[in-house]
């Protein structure tokens, strides 16, 4: 059992702190493949020559000239494994086992890399044999019981294709829960506020937003968050070398933490979880620690999380883009919808054109979102699109131009920053397809859509459902052949297509008000009561109402 | 019972391995092959939205892309430009008019008879050519300024070829980027500065990708940094990541403002053959 301090004292009896024993964190590009021996670790880290010595009597029987052998090995292949050369320090450890069968740490090691390459019996095998040799501690039971989640997510599985990594750590999220997340209840959070603020006042505020959403259009919410909570002076932290822009309002550092430039404190808000943050967020003392959880992979969440949140040791808490997103990771997290700007909204010359040629009707479809299963039925499924409405628009394609290149009612639309806009209030609606919840991307282009006028219609599975009244501000369907007949529907009627798409102009302009969302976005930021209503929709219907 | 030679040659071809492609590949007289010249662009058609009246297709190969885009907008004329002769003559089938003749020496000024282009198709033409930068010059001086070019060209700064590099490994295939045929290798930078130097404006250009052919090679990615088996390399955002996971590039450009078309083209223009 670990101790109730990460200052306490090593159960393992190394009169070591727990936090500098068994207790500490290495630098995991995987979790679970986290090499054990902290001092190993270490010098393999840091490159100097303290040699490998197993904590236990593994190496007893070997001569001095083996045990040199042998420690060379291990400390190569922990440089190996850190690396994410995971063949390489696999056939590493498999040598130190030929040595000596008995070391703990390779068994470990070898059972952790086969759980990252998805073998998880042989994992299970290899970290049950290792557990044999030392009293458990809570590495190598996180990892156990990681090999033991999947493989009852396998099973149940079991008849069906083999499954993806992505959609077994889906399933691994509610252990994540469990591990490393607190989830924000009113009671707790206040308490933590209060004394957040004794022992602080007002931190500085740093957006981290790392280095995929820096000059490609997903910038905008790092630019957007930093304009809505500009009153709070946020620092924006970039791993580019150059900020893509430069801008007056907000304060841009480089996050470069081997010379020391990271944030060290105040309240860190990750921005997306895209950010390598493994070599530094130890070090921060953070009072506060938020993630905007946009949609990544779910073996994203499990590595991120568990290193910002130091393998549960301090709290981190989650803002995802609906209630349905935040549902996969237990009750009690928050959702806001994502912080468009609402304007833009569709001039009335357009609605006139669509009245005036009314036989066709244009279908915007987000190609980046479309991650189909299977090429041909995708393809036939988007020519019935095309043929339904008469003009089938794919913004961002990607590989859709492959397949859909040559039809004649097909246009395709470059990915652009001010594209998007066009686009939106260009087609007659919108049509979302959701196949897995982390591809749906962030909610940007469909509430971009709604708020210049444009119906969206969204498949009920889709984690943006909740924000869609079917009939009043936009179509749900439950399969392909009804979202076919109600692009028929439109079609015939666009006037129908039109009142839809003013009220869900109308439900946006609520939802993402300015002031509302810079309210909600600092509530969230310093945590002085419940940040965000659980309810979002309810609360947008009532505000829908009202008007 | 194989012959162990053969035993051999079949382990090295199922290893995906071809032993001298160059004699079967490279030579004189090239054969036409179905495969390899008729291969229809789909993904480049999707590029144009607009029915072009005439279209130039330089490297048209046997018609394939021709043919499809005559039925996306039917009415269009396309004229070829096509060196093997077996190829363009399988191309006439389906395009208004073949010059069977190479680039650099193509009279299609004169088959052209004053009638306007809109657009011109040089589909994995220019990474064949000993000097791209005096045949985009040549096409060039074909074009009235604003006339749109779709080009496709390997993107030689592709994870496969890059791991492949790492690892002492550059072997010339039958096809694909590293293509027994192709002479010169270009870089999402280097394929800018040259159509930027022969007188086009480069609107925009589109990597094209074949995830399932690179990801296979990807055995870990941190944010910002990818890990193959020989390699780890870092990139900068997602443009670059897209760039290490690119394939091809489709460039975008259009025929720049006469005033440098000429100033270029009047030092350089080449007559006749050049090589």
């Amino acid at each position: 059992m670990p101790p109730v301090s990460r200052n306490a004292p090593c159960p393992c009896g190394s009169n070591k702190r727990y936090k500098d024993c068994h207790g500490a964190i290495a630098a995991p590009s995987h979790p679970e493949a986290q090499p054990p021996t902290v001092d190993a670790t270490r010098s393999a880290r840091e490159g100097t020559e303290t040699s490998y010595r197993p904590s236990g009597p593994d190496w007893d029987h070997l001569s001095d000239t083996e045990r040199t052998a042998c420690s060379i090995l291990m400390q190569r292949a922990l440089k190996q494994q850190l690396a994410g050369k995971l063949v390489d320090a696999s056939a590493s450890y498999s040598e130190v086992l030929a040595q000596a069968p008995n070391t703990h740490d390779a068994l470990h090691m070898v059972g952790a890399i086969e759980l990252r390459r998805g073998n998880l019996a042989e994992a299970r095998q290899l970290i049950l044999a290792a557990m044999k040799l030392r009293p458990p501690y809570p590495d190598i039971e996180h990892n156990l019981r990681m090999v033991e989640d999947l493989l009852r997510a396998s099973r149940v599985d079991a008849g069906r294709a083999p499954v993806a990594t992505e959609e077994l750590c889906e399933r691994a999220l509610s252990i994540l829960a469990d591990l490393a997340l607190r989830p924000t209840r009113p009671g707790r959070l206040q308490r933590t506020s209060r004394n957040d603020r004794m022992e602080s006042g007002q931190g500085p505020v740093h957006l981290i937003a790392g280095v995929l959403n820096t000059s490609d259009e997903g910038a905008w919410l790092v630019w957007r968050l930093a304009t809505l909570l500009a009153p709070m002076r946020p620092t924006v932290w970039l791993s580019a070398a150059d900020p893509p822009e430069v801008r007056a309002d907000v304060r841009i550092r480089s996050l470069a933490p081997d010379v020391g430039d990271f944030p060290r404190d105040g309240r860190l808000v990750f921005v997306g979880l895209d950010i390598d943050c493994a070599e530094w967020i130890d070090l921060t003392d953070a009072q506060r620690i938020l993630i905007f959880c946009q949609p990544a992979a779910p073996s994203l969440y499990l590595d991120q999380l568990r290193a910002i949140s130091r393998d549960g040791s301090r709290p981190v808490h989650l803002l995802f883009p609906s209630q349905a997103m935040a549902a996969r990771f237990g009750a009690g997290y928050s959702a806001l919808p994502p912080p468009i700007e609402a304007d833009g909204r569709k001039s009335e010359s357009v609605h006139e054109r669509v009245a005036s040629v009314g036989s066709t009707s244009a279908v915007g479809l987000i190609g980046r979102l479309w991650q189909g299963t299977s090429p041909s039925d995708d393809a036939e499924f988007l020519r019935h699109v095309a043929g339904s409405a008469g003009l089938l628009e794919i913004y961002d394609p990607g590989a859709l131009r492959y397949t859909l290149g040559a039809e004649p009612a097909v246009r395709f639309w470059r990915r652009g920053a001010s594209a998007l806009r066009s686009f939106v209030s260009e087609v007659d609606c919108v049509l979302h397809v959701a196949n897995k919840w982390w591809l749906e991307g962030d909610g940007r282009e469909l509430f971009m859509a709604m708020a210049a006028g444009t119906p969206v219609i969204c498949p009920r599975g889709s984690m943006f459902a909740e924000y869609i009244d079917h009939g009043v501000d936009g179509l749900v369907y439950d399969d392909r052949d009804e979202a076919i007949e109600l692009l028929w529907a439109l079609r015939r009627r666009p006037a129908w297509g039109m009142s839809l798409g003013r009220s869900a102009h109308a439900k946006v302009a609520a939802l993402v008000a300015p002031a509302r969302m810079a309210h909600a976005l600092e509530e969230f930021v310093l945590g002085e009561r419940h940040p965000i209503e659980p309810s979002v929709a309810s609360k947008v219907r009532q505000l829908a109402m009202a008007k | 019972m194989l012959h162990p030679v053969d035993r051999i040659c079949m382990l090295v071809e199922n290893l995906g391995i071809m032993r001298n492609v160059w004699k079967t590949h490279l030579g004189t007289e090239v054969a036409y092959d179905p495969q390899y010249h008729d291969n229809a662009r789909v993904e480049v058609a999707s590029f144009i939205s607009e029915p072009p009246a005439l279209v130039l297709d330089v490297g048209c190969g046997g018609g394939a892309t021709g043919k499809i885009l005559k039925q996306k907008f039917p009415g269009i004329r396309i004229v070829g430009v096509e060196s093997n002769p077996q190829a363009a003559e399988h191309a006439r089938q389906f395009l208004d008019e073949v010059i069977c003749e190479p680039i650099e020496s193509a009279p299609v000024r004169e088959r052209l008879k004053g009638q306007l282009v809109d657009l011109v198709l040089l589909l994995d033409v220019l990474e064949h050519l000993y000097d791209p930068w005096r045949s985009l010059l040549r096409v060039r001086s074909w074009l009235a300024p604003g006339v749109r070019v779709l080009a496709s060209v390997p993107n030689v700064r592709n994870l496969v070829t890059l791991d492949d590099l790492a690892a002492g490994r550059w072997d010339y295939e039958p096809n694909g980027v590293l293509d027994i045929t192709h002479v010169r290798f270009f870089t999402k930078a280097s394929l800018r500065t040259l159509f930027e130097e022969t007188g086009f404006a480069v609107l925009e250009m589109t990597p094209i990708f074949r995830p399932e052919a690179v990801d296979p090679y990807v055995l870990a990615r941190r944010p910002g940094r990818l890990t193959t088996r020989n390699l780890s390399i870092s990139f900068r955002n997602r443009e670059d990541l897209e760039d290490l996971y690119a394939l091809q590039y489709v460039i975008d450009a259009r025929a720049s403002a006469p005033e440098l078309a000429e100033i270029v083209g009047a030092t350089r223009e080449p007559e006749g053959a050049h090589l």
